[in-house]
């Protein structure tokens, strides 16, 4: 059987980009700000809730609300793709709006946990953060109002829905890989920066940043609103995604996810980050059943593969770690542009006298 | 110029080389394939299934309605090869974890594997999220499990095995009501199995027969289950623990059987009637060797429940039997619903070969017709206008000893029709 | 009132105890070794599998009572804490000590032990799934002795009680009059300096590992007789189990233990009287204790641990001192 890349590339594709946003996030406010935000799906469901939410109601009152068919369930789904399809420009603009918002609230969020942040010691607010991220998932789901409760709220059409099918996919997948490769390039300035070392000195030593005059609660605020917020981002492109918003999908096991990319990658690096993703998604594509058909090999082991699967990601983490305790990349010093700038004077330097000049060596 | 590149390279162009290696080569293996020796006459076809096999929700029945679905294909792949037939059908599973994430990938995948027809999702929270993707890309979905009303929807590529909750419901309700039961004390799972089933009894019992419901519902996550059987305890006191009062279970494997086992330490309990969704019909609650004590309370409090095939049906005693012989020392009443997976199963080959050829919307088109003329291991499977399941009679059981064996059973003593909603009790 | 609430406080008293068995080995694996075991979730799972496959196979003798339901029983309790023990200390020597000798930082740890937790939970669910266990209930059930005020007080709160009670002291002694003891709680607050005095840390390290494993699977020992075990029972567990331990502040070893306690409390009693009271149903109990958490942690960064009488006291006062000031201002 002939593997369809059609199908196959957009799943690589928009899958990596969602939690390559989510790592990213990640690398910045532990790998750079020192804080373990472990409680990372948390604010990725409430950039995805809000999408859900707002998408959903806009395109109910554009059909008119109607009173005879629930909103909640299938067939209120029906009417919001038919009302998507319809009006693309319509749907295209939620989407934006919806990432937007979604930026925001995440965000808004992140803000008031730095409130916390402030007083906790790193492990603490790491699982305290879990903690809130689990309150959240039950509250949500006996809590109709905002996501469908146990039903979830289904019917978020995919932006590009009016496109034929397949074409959606793809589409969507280079939107999201674009949304994430932007969001990588602001990753990298952000930290390539004045600010970027200043993140550094607040997790490396947060004592002597303070007595340096560093306002260390503001700094570890916005790193956790920033990071926040490309959550949320990501939240709404996963809603957008799964065209569906659904509390019990947002377990702790995708911040973990998210975790292991940026530690197996390599901590403040975000090169680093870009392959543990790359190198997290392709194990969960090799290690799936399916994988082996896809070239015509048809295995029966009397066992379970899809057992096999999560005991072969757990090895592979392990061995990654025994073998790169550092991660897969090092971390790299903060290069900010004054830093570019005096290397290449270094360079010229050595190019213009090689004899071998006394200049120091930037590393 | 560019600066030497550091040796600290090295590791990811290691990683880089050895992702390209890897893809090259099965590249290149594609490429053999397609270009190197004729194809053999062996036409076969694949039937994907999303069925989730982890998770705390699917773990123990997960697996036993994949297996049932194996069974199923091995036993068309057999008939097949005795008919000299070219074709066969391979099968493979995808874990959906039971998440909206899982079936949406597990889709995505068996879509580029080149699946025109999938067995699953089973839940109905999955089956909402994978609707648009199946129907605009023509694949089509059986579940065997999934019962929501709220996924009732005509013109779509999802079809299910099973009627919706309300037939199981409305019968469910009259069987209560006609053994003199009118105040019901519910327990419920919170899922959207557990909450639609319960909300629709709940209603049945409150608007057609005027009776009270007082219902709990435990999340699925809890670590253990007796505070909410204690809070049952003390709902049937409120009801008044006399004749009237019966108690409603929803539940799965794992949850049922903790649920069981604590009501049989509270006093309360063993007095009322107790009735059970088609979920809680399971051998694992009869298993004598086991839980000697589940048995007794179970026969105590006589047990009783819906399930959804004729009583003396031939295909279901075949399908068991098949499936004791294939898995030694398993039993498919250990999952209910792996007769609805066995049925799916062999619906969603009978639909490839009336299609005559492996392209979804052909099959979409001939499923509905070859449905209707099936009778599987459980019972009719002519489809409504929704594609689900339309016609079922459902038979009551209740938990007895047997008179010869004295082994613990489920027997049937009731017929509930769907066509003129009348109970039938059996001499 | 209280004759209702009978049920759910026996059933605290039986989860604290329980929730504090299991959680007190997570607490000295970080405390003392500085890593944050997310695979401790499957030693109790083992456990717990390992306590019920023994009590069944010898499930004829159960039935003869007396001498011989004692012996099994204590065996199946026994095997059970060996087993565990054995796995933690393997998946120490195998994983986390290389990983920490090479410099791996607690947030590394955590992750591998994430991936030595998917290891064995998938080994264990690819053998009990071949013997067709994959729902284990274990043949050593839970029976009512008496009633109190209508609950029913169980064997199994017969065991648990006093076991923690008994182990709570035990691990005190342990730590207050021996040399291992002492040991590790030198290696918990300076671990260079305690290989300077001369602390033999490997040995300790071993024997912490071996501890935590063994008190784990005791734990589910215990919890194999209260539900039916599957193989993500443990991992079900996990976050209580870190809620506990944060109570302590991740290094009091009498602050697991209450926090154990406020757990158990908060998820049993806590839901019943919200649910009594303001008609809160079941299904918010998982957010009880948690809530409990977040806010203890929002009052207290530290933790509940070294919390005395004049600090609740003060508290009390600074907080009515707030009250005062706003009503005095309205």
């Amino acid at each position: 059987m002939p593997v369809d890349l059609s199908f196959l590339l957009p799943f690589l594709g928009t899958i990596f980009g969602i939690f390559f946003i989510l790592a990213v996030s990640f690398n910045i406010e532990y790998g750079y700000a020192g804080q373990p935000n472990l409680g990372k799906v948390f604010f990725y469901s409430v950039g995805g809730y809000a999408a859900a939410t707002l998408t959903t109601r806009a395109l109910w009152a554009l059909a008119g609300s109607p009173a005879d068919i629930p909103f909640l369930e299938d067939a209120g789904g029906v009417v919001r793709f038919a009302v998507a399809r319809a009006n693309p420009a319509v749907i295209v603009g939620l989407f934006l709006a919806s990432l937007v918002l979604a930026g925001l609230v995440g965000a808004a969020f992140g803000w008031l946990t730095s409130y916390p942040a402030l007083r906790l010691r790193g492990d603490f607010l790491a699982i305290s953060l879990i903690a809130v991220g689990e309150v959240s998932r039950v509250f949500v789901l006996n809590y109709e109002p905002i996501a469908g409760g146990v039903f979830g709220l289904s019917g978020v059409p995919n932006p590009f829905s009016w496109l034929p099918p397949r074409v959606v996919d793809a589409v969507y997948a280079v939107v999201v890989l674009g949304i994430a490769f932007g969001l990588y390039v602001f990753a990298i300035r952000l930290t390539n920066s004045p600010f970027g070392r200043l993140l550094k000195s607040l997790r490396d030593d947060e004592l002597a940043s303070g007595v340096y005059g560093k306002n260390t609660p503001k700094v570890k605020a916005r790193a956790l609103m920033i990071g926040s917020g490309m959550a949320g981002v990501a939240g709404a492109l996963y809603v957008f995604y799964v065209q569906t918003a659904y509390a019990a999908d947002f377990i702790p096991i995708v911040s973990f996810t998210a975790v292991t990319m940026v530690i197996l990658g390599g901590v403040a690096n975000h090169k680093g980050t870009l392959v543990g993703a790359a190198f997290m998604t392709l194990l969960d594509l090799v290690t799936r059943p399916v994988f082996p058909t896809l070239f015509d090999i048809y295995w029966r082991p009397p066992f379970d593969l899809n057992y096999v699967r999560y005991l072969a990601i757990g090895v592979i983490i392990i061995v990654v770690l025994m073998f790169r305790p550092k991660g897969l990349l090092p971390e790299r010093p903060v290069e900010t542009s004054a830093v570019r700038v005096a290397r290449r004077r270094v360079r010229e330097t050595a190019r213009a006298d090689p004899s071998g000049s006394p200049g120091t060596t930037l590393k | 110029m560019e600066e030497q590149k550091p040796r600290k390279w090295s590791p990811l162009l290691v990683v880089l080389i050895a992702l390209v290696v890897i893809l090259a080569g099965a590249l290149g293996w594609a490429l053999v394939l397609l270009t190197g020796p004729a194809a053999p006459a062996r036409v076969t076809y694949t039937i994907g299934m999303a069925i989730a096999v982890t998770g705390a929700a699917y773990q123990t029945d997960g697996p036993i309605r994949r297996d049932a679905a194996v069974l199923a294909v091995d036993q068309m792949n057999a008939q097949l090869e005795a008919a000299g037939s070219p074709v066969r059908f391979q099968w493979t599973n995808e874990d959906t974890t039971g998440t909206a994430q899982g079936a949406t990938q597990a889709l995505q995948l068996l879509a580029a594997a080149g699946a025109k027809v999938v067995v699953g999702p089973l839940s109905t929270g999955e089956v909402s999220a994978i609707r648009e993707f199946v129907t605009t890309n023509k694949i089509v979905a059986i579940s065997p499990s999934s019962t929501g009303v709220a996924a009732a929807i005509p013109n779509d590529y999802v079809f299910r095995a099973p009627p919706t909750d309300i037939p199981q419901a409305k019968a469910l309700a009259q069987l209560v009501d006609g053994l003199g039961y009118d105040e019901v004390a519910v327990i419920a799972r919170n899922d959207d199995y557990g909450r639609g089933f319960a909300d629709l009894f709940e209603s049945r019992i409150e608007t057609v027969y005027g009776g009270t419901v007082l219902r709990i519902m435990y999340d699925t996550a809890a670590t253990d289950l007796a505070t909410e059987v204690a809070q049952l305890n003390t709902n049937v006191q409120t009801l008044g623990p006399g004749a009237n009062t019966a108690v409603l279970m929803v539940g799965f494997e794992g949850d049922g059987l903790e649920i069981l086992d604590e009501a049989r330490l509270q006093p309360n309990l063993r007095g009322v009637r107790w009735f059970g969704s088609e979920s809680t019909r399971r051998t694992a609650f009869l298993n004598e060797s086991a839980v000697p004590q589940v048995v007794q309370f179970l026969l105590d409090v006589q047990f009783t429940g819906f399930f959804a095939t004729p009583p003396v049906n031939p295909v279901t005693t075949a399908f068991e039997q098949a499936y004791i012989a294939k898995y030694p020392a398993r039993d498919p009443k250990k999952s209910p619903y792996s007769y609805y997976s066995y049925d799916s199963a062999w619906l969603a080959m009978l639909a490839v070969l009336a299609a005559g050829k492996y392209d979804g919307e052909a099959i979409a088109k001939s499923l509905p017709g070859v449905a209707e003329k099936f009778i599987g291991a459980s019972g009719h499977k002519m489809l409504d206008a929704n594609g689900d399941a339309i016609f079922a009679d459902y038979t009551g059981w209740r938990v007895v000893r047997d008179a010869t064996t004295n082994a613990p059973k489920y027997e049937p003593f009731a017929l509930w029709r769907f066509a003129t909603e009348e109970l039938e009790f059996f001499a | 009132m209280v004759v209702e609430l009978a049920d759910p406080i026996l059933q605290s008293i039986l989860l604290g105890s329980s929730y504090t068995l299991m959680a007190i080995g997570l607490t000295l694996t970080y405390a003392i070794t500085r890593v944050p075991n997310f695979a401790h979730a499957e030693f109790i799972t083992v456990g717990g599998y390992t306590a019920a496959s023994f009590a069944n196979s010898f499930g004829g003798l159960l039935a003869f009572g007396g001498g011989a339901y004692a012996a099994v029983v204590t065996g199946s309790f026994v095997v059970a804490f060996l087993v565990a023990a054995v796995i933690a200390l393997a998946t120490d020597e195998l994983v986390f000590k290389p990983l920490f000798r090479r410099g791996a930082t607690p947030l590394h740890l955590l992750v591998a032990s994430i991936g030595v937790g998917l290891v064995i939970r998938y080994i264990l669910s690819i053998v009990v799934a071949s013997y067709d266990v994959l729902v284990l209930r274990s043949r050593i059930t839970k029976e009512t002795l008496f009633a109190m005020a209508g609950a029913p007080f169980t064997n199994l709160h017969a065991w648990a009680i006093p076991t923690t009670i008994a182990i709570a002291i035990g691990l005190h002694m342990l730590f207050t009059r021996t040399r291992l003891g002492k040991g590790t709680r030198a290696m918990a607050s300076n671990f260079d300096l305690a290989r300077v005095a001369g602390i033999r840390t490997t040995q300790v390290r071993r024997f912490t590992w071996f501890l935590a494993g063994g008190l784990a699977g005791l734990g589910g020992a215990f919890w194999s007789v209260n539900v039916p075990m599957t193989p993500e029972t443990g991992w079900g567990i996990l976050l209580w189990l870190f809620a506990a331990s944060i109570l302590g502040g991740f290094v009091s070893y009498w602050g697991t233990i209450a926090g154990g306690f406020v757990v158990g409390f908060a998820e049993n009693l806590g839901i019943s009287v919200l649910h009594d009271a303001f008609g809160v149903s079941f299904s918010y109990r998982p957010m009880i204790a948690l809530v409990i958490i977040v806010l203890v942690f929002l009052l207290r960064p530290r933790g509940i641990t070294g919390l005395t009488m004049p600090d609740l006291g003060g508290m009390m006062r600074k907080w009515l001192a707030r009250v005062r000031a706003a009503f005095g201002r309205g």
